[in-house]
C-alpha cells in the first residue's frame, strides 16, 4: 500500500510583536492510503499548525509534504485549488466554521460552484451529502446559529466531503460536542471511512478517542513528535516519558490495570515544565 | 445522625419565567464529594449557581428549598450569603483568570478578600498560602502570590482560584468545571490536588463537570442530569459501573475509554 | 414574577424598535422623496424674481414669506432640498465606499500597503476638519461639488479605520479559513463572506453621518464656499437671510428649521438602524 501523505520536517516560526515562537520545530511523518491517523499532544504543541501546513492555509519555514508522491508546498493558483478537491478540513468549532450570513446549504455548495458545477447539480449532490451524514434535507435552508452543534459538524462534514476529497484532517472536530453527540459523529466518521474509503488525520488531545478510532498515532510536543507508531501499542507501551506522563494523565475506569494520575507537581523529568 | 452539609429538596429553578431545573433532591455528608454529571443544557449548572445563591436577576428557585448545614440559602438575604460565601462556601470556577481582577497581584487581591471576613495581617495571609501551595507541592509561592493573573498559565490560575477557595477553610467547595479549560496532565494534577484539599481539611467538593472519568476518580456520590431532570443518583460505583436508566447507560456508554497496557 | 417582568419587557422593547424604525425610516425616506420631486411640488417657481412682493411675512399665498428678491421661501426651501439632501447622500455614499475599500484592503492583506495606507489616512486626519475642507473648497472656487470634494478628503480616514479593524477581527475566523478550502479567490472571499459581516457598524456610521454631512455642506455654502446664488441651497440661504434676523427672520428661519428637522430625522434614524443591527438578537 502506497503512501498518501508523507511530511519531512515541517518548520513554522509565529512573530508576535517581533518575539519569535516556534509552533512546529520538527515534525516528520508517514501515512498509507485508507489508514486514519492521529495526532495528539497538549495545547500549544503545534499539533494544529501541523494541520495547517498540511491543507495549505499556512504556508511553514521549512520541509515538504507530497501528496500522493506529489510535493504539495509549492502549489499556486490553479494547482493549489485542485489540491484544496483533495485534502480538506472540519474544524473545531462548527458553527464558526460556517458564514453565520449563509445557509448550511450555501456553505456545503460554495466549493463545488467554485469549482464550475452548475447550480443544479451542486443542489442535487449537496442533498446527496446531507444523506450522507444523516441529515435532513430541510437543513440546506438552515443558518448555523439556529442548529445545534453535532447537527452543524455533520453539515461540515458533508461540505468537507463535496470535492471527494482522498485526505480529511479533524482539526478537534468533537471536542467541542456533547459526549453523546461526539460519540455519533465518531461513528459517522468510522462509516464515512469504510464506505468512501478515506485518509483520515485525527487532531486530538483525547488519547481514548485516538486509541478507539485510529491505525497510527504520533504524539507532539513543543513543536516536535516525540513518539509515533501503531495507536494501540503506543498507548499501551509508551516508550517517552512524556508520552507516559500523558497517557497516565487520563481519567478512564473498567480497564486492566488502571493506574492513578502521576503528579508531577512542577517540573517533569524530561524538563517539560507543563505546569 | 449529623447534619447534612447540603440537602437540596424538590428544588425547580425558573429562568425568566422558563423553568430548567426540575424536581431535583440531592443531600450531601460533611467530607463527602459529590460529582454532578451531564451535557450542556442539562441545568447543572445551573443547580449549583442557586446553591451558591449566584442565580442573577433572571433566575429564582420557585419551588423546594436549599440547606446549608440547617441554614437556608434560597431564602437568605444578601448579607447572610456573604457571611456564607468564603468561609462556609469556597468556589472555583472553570476560569478562575477572568474572575480575577487583571490589573492587581495576586497577593493583593487574596488579601483583600480574606480580611473580609477574618482579622489578619498581611503576614499570616501570605503564610497560609504559601502552606497551601506546598500542599500543592508547588515550590515557587512566592512568585505567584508576586505575579498579575495574566503572567500565569491556565493551570497555574486554577490554582490560584484553589488557594483563594481553601484558604478561609471552607466546609463546602464548589467546582463549576474547574478543569474543563485545562490541559490533560494539567488537569489530572488539579484534580489530585482537589482531592488532597479534602484529605486534610475534611473539606466537602461539589464538582460539575462533563468529564465522567474525573467524577468517577474522585466523587464518592454521582448524580446525572439531562434537560433539567436528575437522572440517576448514588454511589459512584452503583452509577458508573451499574447504570440503571437508559439515558444513564447511553451517556456511560458513550464515553472513549483508555486501555493501558 | 419577576421573571415574568423581564419577559415583558424584553417584548416591549422589541416592539418599540419595530415602531420607532416604521416611524423615523418612514420619516427619512419622505424627506428623501419630497427631496426628488421637489421641482414638482414647488407652489411657485423658486426662482422667479418679484421685487414687489419683497420681503412678505409668512401667511396668504406665501406660506413662508418672500426673500429680499420677492422669491417664495417655501419653493425655494423645497428645492434647496434637492441640494442639500442628495450631495450629502452621494458624500457619504462616496466616502463609505472609498474608506471601506481601503479599510478591506489594510485588514486582509496587512504588512507594509496596510501600514502605508494607515500613515495616509492619519496624515488626512491630522488636517483639522472644517479649516481643511474651507481650504480646499476656496482653492477649488466654491460650488457645491467642490465643497463635497472637500469634506470627502477629510472624512474618509474614518471609514477606513471601522473596516479595518471590522476585518481584523473575523480575518482569521474558522468560516473564513473554510472558504479558501473551498476554493474561492480574493474577490469572492471579500465579496461574499467578509462584505456581509462587516456591514453593520459601518451602515450605522453612515446613516448617522448623513446628518453630519447635511450640517457640514450647509455650513460650508453658509460661508460662501459651497452653493453660488442664484441656486437654492439651505446654508446658502442662511447666510443671505443673515443680515435681517431682526426685520424679517423668516428668510433665515426657514431654511434654519429645515436644516434642523432633516438632521434629526436622519440623526433618529440611524439611531434606529443601531437597535435593530445590534447583536442583541
Amino acid at each position: 500500500m502506497e503512501n498518501i501523505l508523507e511530511v519531512k520536517e515541517l518548520k513554522k516560526t509565529f512573530y508576535k510583536n517581533k518575539v519569535p515562537f516556534q509552533a512546529v520545530k520538527s515534525v516528520s511523518f508517514q501515512m498509507k492510503k485508507g489508514q486514519c491517523m492521529g495526532i495528539v499532544g497538549e495545547s500549544g504543541c503545534g499539533k494544529s499548525t501541523t494541520a495547517k501546513i498540511i491543507t495549505h492555509l499556512t504556508i511553514p519555514d521549512g520541509g515538504s509534504i507530497q501528496l500522493n508522491g506529489r510535493e504539495t508546498l509549492s502549489l499556486r493558483g490553479k494547482s493549489l485549488r485542485k489540491l484544496y478537491g483533495e485534502v480538506q478540513m472540519v474544524f473545531q468549532t462548527p458553527q464558526d466554521s460556517f458564514d453565520p450570513r449563509c445557509t448550511l446549504g450555501d456553505g456545503i455548495m460554495e466549493g463545488m460552484r467554485n469549482r464550475g458545477m452548475r447550480k443544479r447539480k451542486a443542489k442535487e449532490r449537496m442533498y446527496e451529502l446531507l444523506d450522507m451524514v444523516e441529515l435532513d434535507g430541510g437543513f440546506a435552508s438552515r443558518y448555523p446559529h439556529e442548529v445545534s452543534g453535532g447537527q452543524c459538524q455533520r453539515a461540515a462534514i458533508a461540505r468537507a466531503l463535496a470535492p471527494n476529497p482522498q485526505l480529511m484532517i479533524c482539526d478537534e472536530a468533537t471536542s467541542a460536542l456533547d459526549v453523546t453527540v461526539q460519540a455519533q459523529i465518531v461513528e459517522l466518521l468510522k462509516k464515512l471511512q469504510k464506505e468512501q474509503g478515506l485518509s483520515l488525520i485525527l487532531i486530538s488531545h483525547d488519547l481514548a478517542l485516538v486509541q478507539n478510532l485510529c491505525d497510527h498515532v504520533a504524539v507532539m510536543y513543543k513543536g516536535s513528535v516525540v513518539e509515533q507508531g501503531a495507536a494501540d501499542e503506543v498507548i499501551r507501551n509508551p516508550k517517552e516519558t512524556y508520552t507516559q506522563m500523558l497517557v497516565d494523565s487520563v481519567f478512564g475506569w473498567e480497564s486492566p490495570g488502571r493506574r492513578q494520575p502521576f503528579i508531577y507537581g512542577g517540573v517533569c523529568p524530561a524538563g517539560c515544565g507543563t505546569a | 445522625m449529623s447534619e447534612l452539609l447540603l440537602d437540596i429538596q424538590h428544588v425547580e429553578i425558573c429562568y425568566n419565567g422558563r423553568p430548567v431545573v426540575h424536581d431535583v433532591s440531592l443531600q450531601m455528608e460533611p467530607g463527602e464529594i459529590l460529582g454532578i454529571v451531564g451535557e450542556s443544557g442539562s441545568g447543572k449548572s445551573t443547580l449549583i449557581k442557586a446553591a451558591m445563591g449566584l442565580l442573577g436577576d433572571s433566575g429564582a428557585v420557585t419551588k423546594g428549598d436549599i440547606y446549608y448545614k440547617g441554614q437556608n440559602v434560597v431564602d437568605a438575604d444578601s448579607h447572610a450569603l456573604r457571611n456564607m460565601r468564603g468561609p462556609a462556601m469556597g468556589m472555583i470556577f472553570q476560569n478562575t483568570e477572568s474572575s480575577l481582577c487583571p490589573i492587581r497581584k495576586i497577593e493583593d487581591q487574596l488579601y483583600e478578600s480574606v480580611i473580609q471576613h477574618e482579622k489578619v495581617t498581611r503576614n499570616e495571609v501570605r503564610e497560609r498560602a504559601l502552606e497551601l501551595f506546598a500542599h500543592m507541592r508547588l515550590t515557587d509561592g512566592r512568585r505567584i502570590l508576586n505575579s498579575y493573573p495574566f503572567e500565569l498559565s491556565g493551570g497555574m490560575n486554577q490554582r490560584v482560584g484553589i488557594m483563594m477557595a481553601m484558604i478561609l477553610k471552607p466546609d463546602l467547595l464548589f467546582a463549576d468545571e474547574p478543569t474543563s479549560a485545562l490541559d490533560v496532565t494539567v488537569q489530572a494534577q488539579v484534580v489530585k490536588e482537589m482531592m488532597k484539599m479534602r484529605e486534610l481539611y475534611g473539606t466537602g467538593i461539589v464538582i460539575v463537570t462533563h468529564n465522567i472519568g474525573v467524577v468517577e476518580y474522585m466523587a464518592d456520590k454521582a448524580a446525572v442530569m439531562h434537560e433539567g431532570n436528575l437522572v440517576e443518583y448514588g454511589r459512584k460505583e452503583e452509577i458508573i459501573l451499574h447504570p440503571q436508566k437508559d439515558y444513564t447507560k447511553r451517556l456511560i456508554g458513550a464515553v472513549m475509554r483508555i486501555n493501558r497496557g | 414574577m419577576d421573571e415574568k417582568i423581564t419577559v415583558r419587557a424584553q417584548k416591549i422593547v422589541k416592539n418599540r424598535t419595530k415602531f420607532k424604525m416604521i416611524v423615523f425610516g418612514g420619516l427619512a425616506v419622505l424627506v428623501i422623496l419630497i427631496a426628488s420631486l421637489a421641482p414638482y411640488l414647488t407652489p411657485y417657481d423658486p426662482y422667479e424674481q418679484d421685487l414687489s412682493i419683497a420681503l412678505q411675512p409668512p401667511g396668504g399665498s406665501h406660506l413662508l414669506g418672500t426673500d429680499r428678491y420677492g422669491r417664495d421661501m417655501l419653493s425655494r426651501v423645497i428645492i434647496g432640498s434637492q441640494t442639500t439632501i442628495f450631495s450629502a447622500l452621494l458624500l457619504v455614499a462616496v466616502i463609505t465606499c472609498v474608506g471601506g475599500a481601503v479599510g478591506i484592503i489594510c485588514g486582509y492583506y496587512g504588512g507594509k500597503l496596510d501600514s502605508f495606507l494607515m500613515r495616509v489616512s492619519d496624515i488626512f486626519l491630522a488636517f483639522p476638519g472644517m479649516v481643511f475642507a474651507i481650504a480646499v473648497a476656496s482653492v477649488m472656487n466654491g460650488g457645491v461639488m467642490n465643497a463635497a470634494v472637500a469634506l470627502a478628503c477629510i472624512s474618509w480616514p474614518k471609514y477606513a479605520r471601522i473596516t479595518r479593524s471590522q476585518v481584523m477581527m473575523i480575518k482569521h475566523m474558522p468560516y473564513m479559513e473554510a472558504a479558501k478550502l473551498s476554493g474561492s479567490g480574493t474577490f469572492k472571499m471579500i465579496g461574499k463572506h467578509v462584505v456581509p459581516n462587516i456591514a453593520g457598524p459601518v451602515v450605522v456610521t453612515a446613516v448617522l453621518d448623513i446628518g453630519t454631512m447635511i450640517m457640514e455642506i450647509a455650513g460650508l455654502s453658509f460661508l460662501g464656499l459651497g452653493a453660488a446664488p442664484p441656486t437654492a441651497e439651505w446654508g446658502s440661504m442662511m447666510s443671505s437671510g443673515r443680515s435681517m434676523l431682526q426685520t424679517s427672520p423668516w428668510v433665515i428661519l426657514a431654511p434654519g428649521c429645515a436644516i434642523f428637522l432633516t438632521v434629526v430625522i436622519f440623526n433618529l434614524a440611524g439611531d434606529t438602524v443601531r437597535d435593530v443591527l445590534d447583536p442583541r438578537e
